[in-house]
């Protein structure tokens, strides 16, 4: 007998019939001849492209997380050309980022600002050109100043008030930030094109930074402190241009006139490279052919980057609004 | 209306030499915008060495503006242009301002025929000038 144990055969699909009499050679022999049913030949996982994969999850999580208040404190404030608003949204131990579309941003009734802690309505998204997780926002509220903000800024004045940030005193102050030079001005974009918008600028450190930066004029000749500024700012993409122009000015304006550490003269030549800077940008060239200024759009868009500049020339607070 | 300028009144005479630089940035771009920050500028306390930085202004956006309703009258610019002047002529001693008031005389008879009703008491101090001298 052989210890082999035939197969059944084939499957007709019809129970009805009479299994075959076969004597066990011929049972054999059948199986011999015929080929198991084929089996269907195991699925190989699909592969999906990039954009697929990104549509499904964003379309996923748009379902699952249509609308949804989020509380934190804002950080990384920027505004586009278009007049969308860009900032993150952070905690203590988290933080997403988040955009504001210029239809939304033109509803705002008050001026969104780095550290303020405000309450949004929007949606969770993802930007599928990065494949970046974010939340669209159409509504803020603030809901007063943010505990983190108002941490830093007290270290901050308890700092300086120790006279940390003194030139005079911390002679190697300047040492250190022409240490961290280099690095600042390529985290801040150094060499991209200078209408390219750049993500992750460490806005905290730039505040302290160029602040600092400012403070080492002060015992520079005009020629030395020329140099440096260009050093600082002729590479920077526009609108980091704007943001750190803005600190460093709004320090040099602090020294000239609180403090009288730099010359007159030293404050006109900080302005005027200022200005030729900011007069090569498109931003300017954008101002200078608008003649409105009913639209907010207008004023929160394309020009919004050039008030900020301004402002930090000294000639306008910061909160100031276009409103003749 | 309240000035919007971040500087007290007592920082305003040592802008004297930077407001060079500002009227350079001004002229190249003669948007609202810029004007309403050179006019909030001024506003926090205009004197006599701000006239010629206004008269060069007022006559760029005259050039640029010509009779725009909207510029002059909505935005009202003509209004705080001329409440500036008067506020300076008011002020300043006469040889302080002597070389600038042709010019002033040229840009305030175009105020004039734009119609805006602060010309007119700025045109009064000014004859009050040339009654003087």
């Amino acid at each position: 007998m052989s210890p082999l144990r035939p197969s059944p055969p084939p499957a007709t699909g019809d129970d009805d019939d009479p299994p075959a009499q076969l004597s066990l050679e011929s049972r054999f022999v059948t199986v011999a001849v015929e080929a198991p049913p084929p089996r269907p030949a195991p699925s190989e996982p699909r592969v999906l492209a990039v954009s697929e994969l990104i549509r499904a999850a964003r379309v996923m999580l748009e379902a699952r997380f249509a609308e949804v208040r989020v509380e934190g404190e804002v950080s990384g404030l920027r505004r586009s050309g278009n007049g969308h608003l860009y900032f993150c949204l952070k905690d203590a131990e988290a933080q997403i980022d988040c955009v504001m579309f210029s239809r939304e941003a033109g509803r705002l009734r008050f001026q969104l600002q780095d550290g303020q802690k405000v309450r949004c309505r929007g949606r969770l998204t993802i930007y599928e050109g990065r494949g970046k997780f974010q939340l669209s926002v159409i509504a803020i509220e603030p809901t007063g100043a943010g505990a983190l903000a108002l941490a830093f800024e007290q270290l901050k004045q308890k700092l300086a008030a120790e006279g940390l940030f003194d030139i005079g005193t911390r002679p190697w102050l300047r040492d250190l930030v022409d240490y961290y030079r280099d690095w600042t001005i390529v985290a801040n974009g150094a060499g991209i094109d200078k209408d390219e918008q750049i993500e992750g600028e460490p806005d905290s450190w730039n505040e302290v930074y160029f602040k600092l930066a400012a403070r080492c004029l002060s015992g520079l000749s005009l020629d030395q402190a020329g140099t440096l500024m260009m050093t600082y700012f002729d590479q920077l993409p526009d609108e980091s241009l704007f943001d750190n122009l803005k600190i460093f000015l709004g320090e040099s304006d602090e020294l000239f006139f609180n403090r009288n550490s730099i010359s007159s003269d030293m404050a006109v030549s900080i302005r005027t490279l200022a200005a030729n800077l900011l007069r090569f940008t498109r931003g300017w060239r954008r101002l200078q052919h608008d003649r409105t200024l009913s639209s907010p759009m207008n004023i929160s868009g394309v020009l919004s980057t050039s008030i900020s500049t301004l402002t930090a020339a000294g000639l306008c607070r910061p909160s100031a609004t276009c409103s003749p | 209306m309240p000035s919007k300028c971040y500087l007290l009144p007592v920082a305003i005479p040592r802008i004297t030499p930077i407001l060079a630089v500002f009227e350079v940035l001004a002229l190249d771009c003669r948007c609202p915008l810029i004007g309403l920050l050179a006019l909030n500028l001024i506003e926090v306390a205009p004197f006599a060495a701000h006239l010629g930085f206004l008269i060069s202004l007022g006559s760029a956006w005259v050039e640029t503006y010509q009779n725009s309703v909207q510029f002059w009258i909505e935005y009202q610019f003509g209004k705080r242009l001329c409440t500036s002047v008067e506020t300076i002529l008011n002020q300043a001693k006469p040889q302080s301002v002597q070389a600038d008031l042709k010019a002033l005389d040229r840009l305030l008879a175009h105020l004039v025929r734009l119609g805006i009703p602060e010309t007119h008491r700025a045109e009064d101090v000014l004859r009050s000038y040339d009654e003087l001298h």
